[in-house]
């Protein structure tokens, strides 16, 4: 591997690795697999403490509004009522519940109990109770008196002079950029070249405004946090969580206690997608813990998880872009208004990565980017796989295929043409780093135009405008959207492995790294298999335990492959020199010293004469007989780059004209993430990111009435199901990253960005007319064919 | 949640249902579960009154018509239907057209029958099919039709249902609705049987509640047609469908594309009914 | 009040107040494999078997239970020896979170024991009332198919 000490190499030359290895790059079964089969991972609900306290909220009924007071007597009635927390008996500590590294980028706007509710579902009080019921039935009893505010509803009113000013508070704080008085929680303008000229000197100039919904998470198990006190008095909190050395942290703060006296446990969590990159609920058990001494337990239900957590920040992009009349990319400019609803959690960095992920994918002599992400009382933005990505894509890729439209040519061709590739420097990585200036990115590896090509033949793109409609209602057509994203952020993300031998010659594996379903466990236990030579049952893995484990961000930015990839192969790496040391050791104490430099294979040190010396018998010498001492090592692993891993979408749809209702029939990912660790599990993200992202092309939004969420159940919020889900064909394109674990890149984001546009454009070349606003739904694609049959530009309806 | 159940009665006969349910004051029906359970709002039920025991489980189809006992669940009732012949095929696809098999194992024709909600994908179908309710409460038992209107449904108020009768005939029914993703409640949906010159056509969605549209003037046109169809009937029964229809809107759709999707079902249900093509 | 009912083939008898779901009941007395998602019946993870037929347990009152047989999750294989279903979910790395499997491996039970040889189409449909995030669906309805093989196999 490259330590890139100034220079820096590609992976062409390491190709050749691919076949070499005996625990990578293969599909194995995943340790957690069979214990999630029997119905026995232990989520963080899974345990029954003895004396513990259940917690209800309630919740704000309106959009903006004054608590004037809180009147809790009739509730404390209630049988098996313990404690209320609210904001008149908590601290007031402004904080952030976004979970990121420290400083957070993200405004200092939050506090546990607000004293002025903004949004339908911001707290208002907790109860903690004997059980659930009683809990619930007391926070209906508690009387709270409002002065009703004007709520603000629009992004597009936010700036304006007179609009309702939503964080009017002193204590709220931000980044350069954050102007409260403005309602703006981040904001920021880059450029690179000069964008002007090079705008000036294009033949065609097309500019078109797109917009995309809210989108939530939807992770499967809600939000829950256990939180006891251990017989040390230290406080104990089992969280269903992405971040734990964050929560461990932020929690700190909000408590006011020490980090010391708090241990963050994360057990297995069912699916996280950025809504639980979040400091969401943790506080309020740990602060009835400290305050009862009992276990406390809050778990949300499916309306509190719409209506009270985080989702996918609504943005409105106008992208424009200067081309030469053969299809060469001059200039780009994008320019976003973003809606982090109450508070401005990632408001910086969701829309900063909305510009970072998509610019650079095309060449061009010059690029400009200004962003404002504004506060409104509609849902609370947030973190959600893809990370901006996904908005960002689905404006940059349908503009792609509109201005290749009105150059007459191939979008696939002008796409190819344009792209960035193997030896190319990033244009926008240094002004777009994590909350600031970035570490400067050139590619190393990068397989996109193989992705464009197997794609293409995959989906059959030869048929694309032959495609015969298969009843007079209903039209097919192709789409498709080139992609990249990131492994990790460069510069900031760190983390950490721990590895000791067994007498048996197993490892423990102690990890910081997150595993929340996304295989990680699998795949970190995979590297160190290939690193050591042994078989995957011999890795004994444990993640994310802040009294266990060492150090990791945490599961985001698709980050945990290569960052703590790179970290197990380092600690492993390391017990590899102590294994031959030990060994070489014993054998001159045997009086057989070694005839050459040593070797491992199959669990074993291997001399040049042949002759081995099992790692269980190395374990045993240096526990029992010589030399006494524990092998063992560990590995930290920051990178100053993020290797973008690459991908090309394709879809073919059905669009019935007469409802609107598109089908969508066929859809091919094929993705460069450097080696695969385990190829099905790749596929396995692939297909799980891509298939959210087709409810957010088609099906999915947030429905208001007033500031009131409408869609808060799983009836009203509709995500794809099996029965709507495609024929899917995902790729695995080769490359090998020279500055990742084994040759690997990321996989984890990249599916999400490409659906929304390679659907839009699908719809689009079905129909002969663009989409510029997601969801497509029924009702938008009939108004638009019957707009286009009477010769109408559509409107839209909002 | 139940904030409030404190009392689980589980009645064997009817005359112990009809003691508990007192004519609507003693309690909530659980014909079977998703109706009381899904919806959400009972935070205030006292008292549930779980009609399992009782023996309203038939499904019998003979010269009569076909009869269907109010316990019988979705499935069962679609997996049936789809043997009753083609006056009967609209009910396979309303039953399962929610096709969640838990829910569909559990959801009674009872239950939905009985619920008051406007996006029922039966309601369309029964009404089409005239359906005769089987009610019983302290008077003793009665049939009533199928009801279409706020009138109709409180009728029911304070009865058992025991069942619902499906009259024989010939002819033949379809149902087709319209829903974002294949697991979705609908949009709008509509139901029509038509026999000769002879037809029944409903839509549903339409309205806040319950309600539903009998498509009077496209039921005119087939009736004045009979076996003489003209080539363009598909043009004038979706003219005479949205002539009937209103233009609903709420927060998951506009008025007039629920109209226009309404009327484009119509004529999609009776292009099914004439085995012709749906489009052309 | 007291419900008597068979789970996974042992009989019992549960306290329970009227207004607890079959859920809530089932994880007090420590099968917790079957998992609150929605309380809604929307997302399948708290599918249990009821006589047999997949239900969604946050749906059915512990008192509606009575007298009837419930199989969860606990009582489908075992380390030792896993049901094919389970190999199946295991070989097609079908389980990411694992949040839905429980639901899945259960409402597949009940699908082959109707239909030991499903279409891709009855695959979906066993499915459909099951959301999952992780997977987007692709290599569970793999695990379903495989799974019919398996069990075939297995009779045979």
């Amino acid at each position: 591997m490259s330590e890139q000490a100034g220079g820096w190499d590609t992976g062409a030359d390491s190709l050749h690795r691919y076949d070499d290895y005996t625990q990578i790059n293969r599909n194995q079964r995943r340790v957690d697999a069979l214990k999630l089969a029997l119905g026995k991972g232990t989520f963080s609900d899974d345990i029954d403490l003895p004396g513990m306290l259940h917690l209800k909220c309630l919740w704000s009924p309106h959009a903006h509004a004054r608590i004037t007071s809180i009147d809790t007597s009739a509730a404390e009635k209630v049988p098996g009522v313990v404690t209320i927390l609210h904001h008149g008996n908590v601290p007031r500590v402004p904080y952030t519940t976004a979970g990121q590294g420290h400083p957070e980028p993200s405004p200092y706007d939050t506090y546990m109990f607000p004293k002025k509710v903004r949004f339908v579902g911001d707290r208002v009080a907790c109860v903690a109770a004997e059980s659930e019921l009683a809990a619930a039935r007391a926070a209906r009893l508690i009387r709270v008196e409002y002065e009703v505010l004007e709520p603000l509803l629009d992004s597009r009113r936010a700036m304006d002079p007179g609009a309702p000013i939503v964080h009017d508070e002193p204590e709220a704080s931000g980044l350069p950029g954050y102007d409260k008085e403005r309602n703006l929680a981040a904001s920021m303008e880059v450029f690179h070249g000069d964008y002007a000229a090079a705008f000036a000197k294009a033949d065609l100039v097309l500019e078109h405004e797109y917009e995309v919904p809210y989108q939530h998470q939807c992770a499967l198990e809600p939000h829950v946090a256990v939180t006891w006190l251990d017989e040390d008095n230290r406080l104990v909190v089992r969280v269903a969580t992405q971040v734990p050395f964050h929560s461990r942290r932020i929690l700190a703060r909000v408590l006011g206690i020490p980090v010391s006296r708090i241990r963050v446990i994360k057990p297995r969590i069912g699916g996280g997608f950025g809504g639980k990159q979040e400091i969401l609920i943790d506080d309020l058990p740990a602060m009835v813990t400290l305050r009862t001494g009992r276990p406390a337990r809050l778990f949300f239900t499916r309306r509190e998880e719409f209506s009270s957590s985080r989702a996918r920040h609504p943005q409105i992009l106008r992208w424009k872009t200067g081309v030469t009349k053969d299809g060469v990319v001059l200039a780009q400019e994008l320019e976003v208004l973003a809606n982090t609803g109450p508070y401005g959690a990632h408001a910086l960095t969701v829309q900063g990565c909305t510009a970072g992920k998509t610019l650079p994918l095309y060449k061009a002599e010059g690029y400009r980017f200004i962003m404002n992400t504004v506060y409104t009382n509609l849902a609370n933005g947030g973190a959600f796989r893809g990370y901006g990505g996904p908005q960002g894509f689905f404006a940059m890729e349908a503009h792609m295929s509109e201005v290749a439209e009105r150059l007459g040519l191939d979008p696939a061709d002008f796409r190819t043409k344009n792209l960035i590739g193997e030896g190319d420097e990033n244009p926008l990585s240094k002004a777009l780093g994590e909350g600031g200036e970035g570490p400067p990115q050139r590619i190393r590896s990068c397989g996109i135009q193989e992705c464009v090509a197997q794609g293409k033949a995959a989906i059959g793109w030869e048929r694309r405008g032959k495609l015969a409609d298969p009843a007079p209602h209903l039209r097919r057509g192709l789409g498709m959207a080139c992609l990249m994203h990131g492994s990790g952020i460069p510069g900031v993300d760190m983390a950490s492995a721990f590895l000791k031998l067994n007498d048996d010659g197993s490892f423990n594996l102690h990890v910081g790294a997150t595993e929340i379903g996304t295989g990680s466990d699998t795949i970190l236990s995979q590297i160190a298999a290939e690193a050591l030579q042994v078989p995957l049952h011999k890795i004994i893995i444990y993640s994310s335990d802040t009294d266990m484990t060492p150090f990791d961000k945490g599961a985001y930015a698709s980050s945990t492959t290569y960052i703590s990839g790179t970290s197990v192969k380092k600690a492993c790496d390391g017990v590899v020199e102590q294994l031959k040391q030990a060994a070489f050791e014993i054998w001159r104490h045997h009086g057989d010293p070694s005839d050459g430099p040593l070797t491992i294979a199959d669990e074993h040190v291997v001399r040049p004469d042949g002759k081995r010396l099992s790692y269980s018998e190395i374990c045993l010498s240096t526990f029992y007989e010589h030399d006494q001492h524990q092998i063992m090592d560990h590995g930290s692993h920051m990178s100053m780059e993020s290797p973008p891993p690459f991908a090309a979408h394709f879809a073919e749809v059905e669009v019935d004209v007469e409802t609107g209702a598109v089908r969508v029939l066929r859809y091919v990912a094929a993705t460069d993430c450097g080696v695969p660790i385990h190829p099905q599990n790749c596929e396995g993200q692939i297909e799980g990111g891509a298939v959210t992202m087709l409810g957010y092309a088609l099906s999915e939004d947030f429905v208001f009435a007033g500031g009131r969420l409408l869609s808060d159940t799983f009836r009203d919020y509709k995500q794809f199901t099996a029965l709507d889900v495609p024929e899917f064909t995902p790729i695995l394109v080769k490359t090998f990253e020279p500055s990742g674990p084994f040759g690997a890149k990321s996989v984890a984001e990249i599916p999400t960005d490409g659906p929304g546009p390679t659907i839009a454009n699908a719809v689009s070349n079905a129909l002969g007319v663009r989409f510029r606003k997601l969801p497509i739904t029924p009702e938008r694609v009939r108004e638009a064919w019957l707009a286009k049959q009477q010769g109408q530009p559509a409107s839209t309806r909002a | 949640m139940y904030l409030a159940l404190e009392r689980y009665t589980r009645p064997s006969s009817v005359a112990e249902a009809l003691a508990a349910y007192a004519g609507g004051k003693g309690g909530v029906l659980l014909g079977g579960g998703s109706t009381l359970n899904v919806e959400g709002n009972h935070e205030e039920v006292e008292h549930v009154i779980d009609l399992q025991g009782l023996p309203w489980k038939q499904l019998a189809s003979g010269a009569q018509g076909v009869e269907v006992g109010a316990l019988v669940s979705l499935r069962a009732l679609g997996r049936a239907a789809a043997a009753w012949g083609p006056r009967f095929a609209a009910i396979a696809p309303a039953a399962l057209a929610y096709p969640v098999v838990g829910l569909l194992n559990r959801a009674t024709v009872g239950g939905r029958v009985m619920l008051d909600r406007n996006d029922v994908d039966l309601h369309p179908v029964l009404a089409a099919l005239d359906a005769r309710l089987l009610v019983v409460d302290d008077a003793g038992e009665r049939a009533l039709p199928f009801p279409t209107d706020a009138a109709g449904r409180r009728a029911l108020a304070g009865c058992l249902l025991r069942g619902l009768q499906l009259p024989a005939g010939g002819g033949r029914s379809s149902f087709h609705r319209h829903a974002r993703i294949q697991v979705d409640r609908p949009l709008c949906n509509a139901a029509a049987w038509v026999e000769g010159s002879e037809a029944r056509v409903f839509a549903g969605v339409q309205g806040p509640d319950a309600a539903l549209t009998r498509l009077g003037a496209v039921e005119g046109k087939l009736s004045g047609w009979g076996d003489q169809r003209p080539p363009d009937w598909r043009g004038q029964v979706r003219e005479a469908a949205l002539a009937d229809l209103v233009a609903y809107e709420d927060p998951w759709a506009s008025g007039t594309y629920r109209q226009d999707v309404t009327a484009t079902l119509v004529v999609r249900c009776l292009a099914e009914v004439f085995g012709e093509a749906v489009s052309e | 009040m007291r419900s008597e009912l068979e789970v996974n083939g042992a009989r019992v008898a549960w306290e329970h107040e009227p207004h607890e779901f079959l859920t809530e009941v089932l994880r007090r007395e420590g099968l917790k494999g079957t998992k609150r998602g929605c309380e809604s019946g929307d997302c399948g993870a708290c599918a249990v078997l009821l006589d047999g037929e997949e239900v969604p347990s946050c749906l059915v009152l512990a008192a509606q239970a009575h007298g009837h047989a419930v199989e969860t999750i606990e009582g489908v294989g075992s380390f030792e020896a896993p049901h094919p279903i389970q190999e199946a979910f295991l070989d097609a790395t079908a389980i990411q979170c694992g949040y839905c499997t429980p639901g899945m491996v259960l409402a597949t039970k009940a699908l082959l024991a109707e239909t030991p040889n499903p279409t891709e189409a009855d695959a979906r449909a066993c499915l459909a009332g099951h959301l999952c995030r992780c997977t987007g669906y692709v290599k569970p309805i793999q695990a379903v198919l495989s799974a019919a093989q398996r069990c075939q196999a297995g009779a045979q």
